[in-house]
């Protein structure tokens, strides 16, 4: 009990309230022990990765094994992987190697292009929004429109008002005034909140009061 | 027009076509996609992992520099991996008691400084019903207070409180308006780039002339 | 557990070696990179022989990459052990190809030949265009001229021979047809007429004038399209209506012109008088290499430079004596080897200058000295340089001359100061009182110009308008003919931003200041803008006031912190302060620390710290600048003692010194006092934590109200139980260290206890290792609590993709193959949420998410049908666990919400009345 509960107990308090403290100090020993931990931290990392990269190659391998639906396109997860590790290895990183070249052209590509679903997927999502039940969304969705159209040339060209009475603002004056003021309000609220939550939430684990993460039992 | 003969640029062609077809649904070209990229991701993290974290990190502290005390977290990471055994997998613990010790330590006074007090100190503004600024500051100043009155969890939104609640999700919804245009702007510049990668690199129309 | 025996593994592994071996072998000839040419050894003069620079040319299209100069005192090393050595190494930048194929100009039929100069290493390329005459010549010694090119790197298209060769040349193409006239501007002018008609005189803003082109661009136009050799004369010309050739392409050879000269230099890595080989070996980007041949040279300590620039100057009513002279070039400063200057009188007869009286030695920064004794105008010094290893050199003696010296004032508070709050590594000097400046910036928004033609005749030459005859040869090449003028016509009114300068040190708490124009309103800055904006100030005189405040909102005492200025506001421009022209230099110096052999903290060369002029030179600052910071590295905090006096210089050469400072030492402080309030605050968090907590022990029950995603979740749970369908439960991408994570993990284990109990099967796909192993902790405890153990499958708990959006595509791909019925997202998300909330969305589960990643709210609240917002999703696993010391922490996190509102309250009322004190406890500054 005392080495599989107390003594992880007594490490979380221990390394919290160090590092509690180290903020407040500008010692040359306080920064060299906050290195020591950025350094020790970077090598239980190290390690710990090697345990992701048994999970990974498990599952896929497990697939292969049990014959699950699919299970080809595992196949093709490890053989990719294998292959993008064993030319990174021997050939080397550099410009034109097929390391390189893989990831240029198979993961930049994948990745850059997932990313640019998200143009799409954001209209949808912003038609769904228009579609709302509440009040509320509409009045996201309105500021979503006004800031949108407020970011781009086109929101000065649509500002038709503005040559008639100078002094009211533009698609972008009023798009700023949200960025500035409402929003600005909004993320202070949320923040003063958020940071409460973040120091409670670790006050409990220093404290011992919230242990689910050890896996110890409730 | 003059198409490429690079066959690396004919993948990257392809797979840009597999993981659009996802759009419309779920396909053969783009599981295959799909487990290609986790594929070459692994793979590529595994490369990267080993050179800019084993041999830097570890390897040459430890055994070219003699920072013999780098053994420690390597055992402890260890006894991380040691999970895959089911009878010691408690000792994991220890490494993870470190990591979320420290992670929660440094958080309280980091957290209080930059989302408390300096979240405090900048709604602390000049109120006035003159300038425009002043009245700014008089939204700012009751945008922040009605915020804080729907993060209550102790009291029921009902009544003058529940208006006041009500008043600050409407303050939250047009922040998150905001937000939500202002990113879309740039989510939208990456996708004309993959075009531009498709049009230039692959069908050679140079649209720049 | 051992990996599975699958067949597809040694497959696998052979076909990628069979890959690899292919593609090794289709790789091809390997030819190294081109050796460089015009290798040459300078050694640079007037050092200790430590320093010689070797350079080289390297042409920008060739395929070299690295140059590695490798150099030792023993040449058989650079034959056999050349591994050893660590060489210099030079990289140069890749040239990326242009996808544009007009970069390149066929010029076939225009007629131009080639012709090589190889008198040198590179041969030097001439253009000629072929005529009648000399067509055969060009035949037979040069080679025809297919195409120039504008890019850098031959196109990987074409398997020409790539030559190099020396050469500047442009293509010309100057347009056809009329050119519409262009603007220029002279600033500040206006129209006026003189004797000789009009001119251009003083005036308040610019003045655009219409012009055409000058008698030689149209020369210049006028001979069309061709290959012109640069010339500096007309490079305005060349590079407006040319292009610069990179390459000339000829039938069967492509030669490249661009090159630029690299250099290696060894600094302090050799010994003087030694004789050393060295080599170059240049690699390719294939890792290809070529070596040069093996060369010497042996670098001389040679003797410092004589000092220059020499002159005294005798002020007859002080009395004082100023002598200046500049000890070494300062290009070369850094290499310089330089032990003392000795300053001397020429004595009679002593035409080699080896006597005279000594007057003074100065450490190898100094440029200036006030000499004592008794001269007059006519009376003749020398200095004499000496360098390290003990080697004079005189420079020529130079007379006093008499003139007046101005007498300069040491500045006020000077102090040196233990900088706090760092990690013992900064002193600084402090000196000078609060002073403010003002800056105005006019404009005039719309600006109106008021058109004048122009008559015939009149042209523009420089800033000057002249009228010529037509016809007259005296007109200048460079003249442009004139057509209109506008002068800018004067505004009424001005946009004006009226700034203010602090000028101070870190040891003065100076924030704030208040404005105000025209003996108006107070306008007090509290928020630290700096300026104000007068966006419609009439022209004519304003008076401009503007005084510094303490951090309580009170003016300060001292004259120089407040200014007030009548400013004429007629014309746009930046009016400014005139600043001091007198600057300070601070000198500096420090004793050697030894531990034994070993040298711990290296000292100013030759100190004696009593003596000012044998310190260095630790740098310069202008007069309002009032600070000067040094900060020393981290071996050598807490030791050393380091030794101060300033100089204060006017602009006439002048100086005062003043006393010593120190010595003293950098110390690192214990308690960071500007992160007090910080310290407290955390305490007094603690302890109203820890005063709830108690209450809710004694069994004290506190209310929650409803938050509709916690709600909802037994409801999601249960329909995916009866639907059959997993659930999904996304963590987010950041590690154990951020709070988000770790409040997702909590909720984790009581959403993975139900779905236990409901026998529900639960995918946790994980980005980080160290999270996916809490993880999996966490979800086979909560499985087993709930009575379910052997229900646990430590494969639904793993790790999905190694980047963000191979993770996105990932988890997509399984909520689409999996159906899931109900998807949780808990933790730190980023772009990539979208995506999943999207997909999941389509495919018709329903979600949950919980984030305190602001930017993805938004996504969020439209995508999923419970969004927990911020602090929501941390109160989450209180709601969730229905233990009374969670839900204490609760009701203590909501009182914090209540004392934030009375703070706010209280600050804002202390800033609107200007009582500041309250506002001031809250405002840290840790950027000192």
């Amino acid at each position: 009990m005392l080495w599989k509960k107390q003594i992880p107990l007594a490490i979380t308090f221990i390394m919290g309230l160090l590092l509690g403290i180290q903020y407040f100090v500008p010692h040359r020993i306080s920064e060299n022990f906050f290195q020591g931990y950025l350094d020790w931290a970077i090598v239980i990392g190290i390690f710990a990765a090697i345990l992701s990269y048994i999970s990974f190659y498990r599952v896929h391998g497990m697939r292969i094994k049990k014959k699950a639906p699919a299970w080809q396109y595992s196949v093709v997860a490890i053989v990719m992987s294998v292959t993008m590790a064993l030319f990174g290895f021997i050939q080397g990183r550099e410009e034109g190697m097929v390391f390189m070249n893989m990831y240029s052209y198979i993961l930049v590509a994948i990745e850059g292009t997932m990313f640019s679903l998200l143009a799409f997927y954001i209209s949808s999502a912003a038609y769904r929004a228009f579609r709302a039940r509440s009040t509320q969304a509409t009045a996201l969705l309105l500021a979503a429109i006004i800031v949108m159209l407020g970011r781009v040339p086109l929101g000065e060209s649509i500002s038709f008002w503005h040559n008639i009475w100078p002094s009211l603002p533009t698609f972008t004056g009023i798009a700023n005034w949200i960025l500035n003021v409402p929003n600005m309000a909004a993320k202070r609220g949320m923040q003063l909140g958020i940071g409460l939550g973040i120091m409670m939430l670790s006050l409990k684990i220093i404290l011992g009061i919230e242990r689910s993460y050890m896996g110890s039992g409730d | 027009m003059h198409i490429s003969m690079n066959p690396w640029v004919w993948i990257g062609v392809f797979f840009t076509f597999s993981v659009l077809s996802f759009l419309y649904k779920d396909n053969p070209f783009y599981k295959l996609a799909e487990h290609v990229t986790v594929g070459v991701s692994i793979g590529y993290g595994l490369v990267i992992w080993w050179t800019n974290s084993v041999i830097p990190r570890f390897y040459i502290p430890v055994f070219e520099q003699g920072q013999w005390i780098l053994i420690i977290p390597a055992i402890l990471g260890l006894m991380m991996v040691l999970r895959i055994v089911p009878k010691y997998s408690w000792l994991s613990r220890y490494a993870i008691c470190f990591s979320v010790g420290a992670g929660s330590g440094m958080a309280i006074p980091r957290s209080m400084q930059a989302q408390v007090l300096r979240q405090l100190e900048a709604t602390m503004l000049n109120l006035s019903f003159t300038s425009g600024a002043g009245i700014n500051n008089i939204i700012i100043f009751f945008g922040v207070l009605t915020v804080l009155v729907y993060f209550f969890f102790s009291k029921e939104h009902k009544g003058v409180f529940g208006g006041v609640a009500k008043v600050g999700i409407w303050f939250l919804m047009i922040g998150f308006g905001a937000t939500f245009g202002y990113t879309v702007m740039a989510r939208l510049s990456l996708f004309i780039g993959r075009v531009l990668f498709v049009l230039q690199d692959f069908l050679g129309i140079n649209l720049a002339g | 557990m051992h990996l599975p025996r699958v067949r597809a593994v040694p497959v696998a592994v052979f076909l990628c070696v069979g890959i690899w071996l292919s593609v090794l072998g289709c790789a091809g000839e390997r030819v190294g990179p081109p050796i460089p040419t015009e290798i040459q050894v300078s050694d640079i003069p007037a050092d200790d022989g430590t320093n010689v620079a070797i350079g080289w040319r390297h042409f920008t299209a060739s395929s070299a990459r690295q140059y590695d100069v490798y150099f030792s005192s023993d040449p058989d090393s650079l034959e056999n052990n050349i591994g050893d050595l660590e060489p210099l190494t030079r990289t140069v930048q890749a040239t990326i190809h242009s996808i544009e194929d007009s970069l390149a100009t066929n010029i076939e039929d225009v007629g131009y030949y080639l012709l090589l100069d190889k008198e040198g290493e590179i041969p030097i390329a001439h253009i000629i265009k072929a005529t009648p005459e000399n067509r055969d010549s060009l035949e037979r010694t040069g080679e025809k001229i297919i195409a120039v090119e504008h890019d850098f790197a031959p196109p990987k298209t074409d398997d020409r021979e790539l030559k190099f060769a020396l050469g500047g040349f442009f293509r010309v193409r100057p347009p056809e047809g009329e050119i519409a006239p262009t603007q220029k501007t002279i600033r500040e002018a206006t129209l006026s007429t003189d004797s000789t008609g009009l001119i251009i005189s003083e005036g308040k803003s610019d003045m655009l004038f219409d012009v055409g082109l000058s008698k030689r661009e149209r020369d210049f136009i006028s001979k069309g399209e061709r290959v012109e050799p640069f010339d500096e004369a007309c490079s305005d010309l060349l590079f407006k209506y040319g292009r610069e050739i990179l390459a000339i392409v000829t039938e069967n050879t492509r030669y490249s012109l661009p090159s630029e000269n690299l250099q290696a230099l060894l600094h302090g890595q050799i010994e003087a008088g030694i004789e050393y080989s060295y080599k170059i070996i240049i690699i390719d980007k294939e890792k290809n290499r070529s070596e040069s041949e093996v060369m010497t040279f042996t670098p001389v300590d040679e003797p410092p430079l004589p000092a220059t620039n020499c002159s005294a100057v005798l002020d007859e009513n002080s009395g004082k004596l100023l002598t200046t002279w500049m000890g070494y070039n300062p290009g070369l400063a850094y290499f310089r080897d330089i032990d003392r200057f000795e300053i001397r009188s020429v004595s009679e007869n002593d035409t080699a200058l080896v006597g005279g009286d000594l007057l003074g030695a100065f450490s190898q920064d100094f440029d200036r000295a006030i000499i004592e004794g008794d001269f007059t105008a006519g009376d003749e010094f020398y200095i004499a340089t000496f360098d390290k290893a003990g080697a004079r050199v005189v420079g020529e003696p130079y007379a006093i001359v008499t003139g007046e010296l101005s007498s300069p004032e040491m500045v006020r508070n000077m102090a040196l100061v233990d900088v706090k709050n760092d990690d013992g590594g900064a002193l600084a000097i402090q000196w000078g009182v609060p002073t403010i400046g003002i800056t105005l910036n006019i404009t005039d928004f719309s600006p109106e110009y008021d058109k004048k033609e122009i008559p015939d005749g009149y042209y523009l030459v420089g800033n000057e308008l002249v009228r010529y005859d037509e016809g007259d040869t005296a007109i200048p090449a460079n003249a442009l003919p004139v057509y209109d003028a506008h002068e800018w016509i004067p505004a009424e009114a001005f946009e004006v931003v009226f700034r203010y300068q602090m000028y101070m040190n870190d040891g003065n708490k100076v924030y704030y200041a208040k404005l105000r124009v025209d003996e108006g309103k107070w306008e007090k800055d509290f928020q630290e803008m700096g300026f104000i904006n007068l966006p419609d100030l009439p022209a004519g005189e304003h008076i401009f006031e503007a005084i510094l405040l303490d951090p309580n909102g009170k003016e300060l005492e001292n004259p120089e912190a407040s200014i007030v200025k009548t400013v004429l506001i007629d014309k746009p421009g930046l009016i400014r302060d005139e600043l001091p022209g007198q600057y300070v230099q601070v000198w500096c110096g420090n004793k050697e620390i030894m531990d034994g052999e070993e040298v711990l903290l290296e000292g100013t060369y030759n100190l004696d710290p009593k003596n000012q002029k044998t310190y260095k030179l630790g740098g310069t600052r202008g007069y309002l600048s009032q600070q000067y910071q040094t900060s020393y590295p981290d071996s050598l905090r807490d030791m050393g003692e380091y030794y101060y006096f300033c100089r204060v210089i006017d602009p006439d050469g002048s100086f005062i010194d003043s006393d010593i400072f120190g010595p003293m030492t950098p110390k690192s402080q214990f308690f960071h006092s500007e992160k007090t309030v910080v310290l407290v605050l955390v305490i007094l968090f603690v302890v109203f934590v820890n005063f709830f907590l108690a209450m809710a022990r004694k069994g004290k029950d506190f209310y929650l109200r409803p938050i509709a995603g916690i709600t909802h979740l037994d409801e999601a749970l249960g329909r995916a139980t009866e639907m059959g369908r997993p659930i999904l439960y996304v963590l987010g991408l950041t590690g154990i260290s951020d709070i988000a994570t770790l409040a997702g993990l909590t909720i984790l284990g009581r959403v993975a206890k139900k779905a236990a109990e409901f026998q529900t099967r639960l995918l946790v796909p994980c980005y980080n290792p160290i999270v996916l192993i809490v993880a999996q902790e966490t979800v086979k405890t909560a499985f087993m609590d709930a009575g379910r153990p052997d229900a646990y499958n430590e494969d639904d708990v793993f790790f999905a993709a190694g980047s963000q959006f191979s993770y996105a595509a990932a988890v997509a791909g399984m909520m689409v193959r999996y159906r899931t019925a109900a998807n949780f997202y808990m933790g730190m998300f980023f772009a990539e949420s979208l995506i999943l909330t999207e997909t999941g969305s389509m495919s018709g589960s329903i979600q949950i998410a919980g984030t305190d990643a602001v930017t993805q709210i938004p996504f969020f609240i439209t995508t999923c049908d419970y969004t927990l917002i911020g602090e929501e999703l941390y109160a989450a696993s209180a709601y969730l666990s229905h233990d009374p010391l969670q839900v204490g922490t609760l009701k203590a996190q909501d009182m914090l919400k209540v004392i934030y509102m009375i703070v706010i309250v209280l600050g804002t009322v202390s800033m609107t009345s200007g009582f500041l004190w309250f506002v001031n406890l809250f405002k840290i500054r840790l950027e000192q």
